[in-house]
């Protein structure tokens, strides 16, 4: 009962909201109507409107709207021509344009049979208005057509669109609040994009009825521009000597999809294994030339563990904001710019930092399964390789049953997640231990300092 | 512990898409304007100087300076947890 009388007031919600939406937009058309009206004298033509200032306007006699195109005197006209000829009042003939045709005419056609339309009817010249619409004398270059009518609002996408290794298509009736990004993909914009254009790596294609707001960026491949598309920013092409990846296609069929798939977690798997195989390898280096830090971090990790995780997640919060800081002072600074160089150099010591943590973590779970299982347990290098293999093991098997395809989606992605976490804490813990270590010592040797003699 | 982490998440998802897709464009626009800058023959100090300037203009924006006060106070309060906790450690191990 009372699941029924919540779907009831959801329901009443909904529908209240709709009302007050479509309300909301019928008050603004009346207004635009009402503030044409007192510019203007509206006369409803076959397939548009024409208005006729009621005051002086820079010598003009009419502005038609059919079909979309705005034309001054039978001359079509761009926003800017039409800002240049009429000032403010251009706004007004600019929203009435973004109304689609039926919008248009049904705004303006209960104001026919009023009657204060009566005597407006003679003070607008009937003849010139038929050549003025038909626009007999085409001019031989036309300018550029006005902006066009937004998209409807029930077709609008919030956010960004992105996609890393695959491609983007903004279709007809689609509305992006945000940018579109593409990496290593091509993107199709058919619609309206409020935001940026960029493609890294792959073509932008806009076809003749795309809209972009700002700019278009492509870096790598090429920007393939139909003569109706508008793009209101600036339009950047990036060739890359030597690099083109523009002709790379993927191409929408269940097979090469499921062959994409397969070849993605095919590759996905061998990535981790070489990441996996790289990080024993770095591990085993740590274990060569920093086995000190190492057992002393390892210590540390297993005596509090808990406050290493806690000073972990604490620096790792700490970072971006001193990194962006640090960039803006010296950006800022001017003089600073050249320390800029510098920066990258800080950021490796700190991996190399968290490393030497992330080894000693693992050398200690290598160690446990060593002791409980049996093993080289005097071997630090496999007991090491040891402790990061079994870091890894769930990410590893996530890539595995991903290979199974999509009956074993759900395991891979709750082992990739079990996984992801694992290693997050494992990295997050060996940096705090890290830290903890240095400040335990520096304590330790607080400790051992002579009292300075008095006199 | 998770509705409240998979909440966060939710909601920082898009913030942090958002973040990375002007952090793109902002780079490929840099590069852009610094290929054009040095092929325009610009001497250093006047790209360096120019991307200052940039950058204070940029950070004299309300949203900027938004975020970069939000950010100092992130990490202001990060530092002051992380100095209590390393602090009490210190004097512990003492």
């Amino acid at each position: 009962m009372m699941r029924m009388g919540r779907l009831g007031a959801c329901l009443a919600l909904v529908i209240m909201c709709g009302v007050h939406s479509a309300l909301a937009q019928d008050s603004r058309d009346e207004a635009l109507r009402r503030t044409v009206e007192r510019t203007f004298d509206v006369l409803p033509l076959r397939d548009g409107i024409a208005l006729h200032p009621k005051r002086p306007m820079n010598g003009i006699r009419s502005v038609e709207i059919t079909r979309g195109t705005i034309a001054i005197d039978g001359q079509p006209a761009t926003g800017a021509e039409l800002r240049q000829t009429l000032g403010a009042d251009a706004d007004q003939v600019l929203q009435l344009s973004y109304l689609g045709d039926a919008a248009r005419r049904a705004l303006f056609a209960p104001a026919a049979p009023a009657a204060p339309a009566a005597p407006a009817a003679p003070d607008v010249p009937p003849a010139p208005d038929p050549p003025a619409v038909s626009g007999a004398p085409t001019p031989p270059d036309l300018p550029t057509p006005p902006r066009r009518p937004r998209r409807p609002s029930f077709d609008r996408r919030h956010g960004d669109r992105v996609r890393i290794g695959g491609d983007i298509t903004v279709e007809h009736d689609e509305v992006i609040d945000g940018d579109v990004v593409s990496v290593g993909g091509s993107v199709r914009i058919d619609g309206d994009v409020q935001g940026d254009v960029v493609s890294v790596g792959g073509n932008v294609t806009l076809g003749p009825d795309s809209v972009i707001e700002k700019n278009v960026t492509v870096v790598g491949g090429r920007l393939i521009r139909d003569a109706g598309a508008e793009v209101r920013g600036k339009a950047q092409e990036v060739s890359v000597p030597g690099l083109e990846f523009g002709s790379w296609t993927w191409r929408r069929n269940p097979v090469g999809s499921w062959w994409s798939s397969m070849l993605g977690s095919a590759f996905a798997f061998v990535g981790t294994l070489a990441r996996v195989a790289v990080l024993c390898l770095l591990a085993m280096l740590v274990v060569l030339f920093g086995r000190g830090y190492m057992e002393r971090a390892g210590q540390v990790v297993v005596t509090s563990s808990l406050k290493a995780g806690a000073v972990g997640f604490l620096a790792q919060i700490l970072f971006l904001p001193l990194l962006v800081i640090t960039i803006v002072v010296l950006v800022m600074t001017v003089v600073g710019i050249p320390l800029l160089l510098l920066l990258p150099f800080a950021v490796l010591t700190l991996a190399v930092i968290g490393l030497v943590g992330f080894t000693s973590v693992a050398y200690q779970v290598g160690g446990l399964a060593v002791g409980r299982f049996g093993g080289p347990e005097h071997n630090p290098y496999a007991v090491t390789a040891i402790g990061v293999l079994l870091l890894m093991l769930p990410v590893l098997l996530s890539r595995v049953a991903s290979l199974g395809g999509g009956a074993l989606f759900p395991l891979a992605m709750v082992l990739g997640i079990a996984g992801g976490l694992i290693e997050y804490v494992a990295w997050t813990v060996g940096f705090g231990a890290m830290a903890l270590t240095r400040v335990r010592r520096r304590g330790q040797s607080g400790v051992d300092v002579p009292p300075v003699p008095t006199a | 512990m998770v509705i409240a982490s998979g909440a966060a998440g939710y909601l920082l998802l898009p913030l942090v898409t958002r973040a990375l897709v002007r952090a793109l464009t902002l780079t490929v626009n840099g590069c852009v304007w610094l290929a054009t800058a040095m092929s325009s023959g610009a001497d250093p100090w006047t790209i360096v100087s120019a991307v200052g300037r940039a950058a204070g203009d940029t950070m004299a924006t309300r949203e900027a300076s938004g975020v970069l006060l939000a950010l100092a106070v992130i990490g202001a309060l990060a530092f002051y947890w992380l100095q209590r906790l390393l602090g009490s450690d210190e004097e512990s191990s003492r």
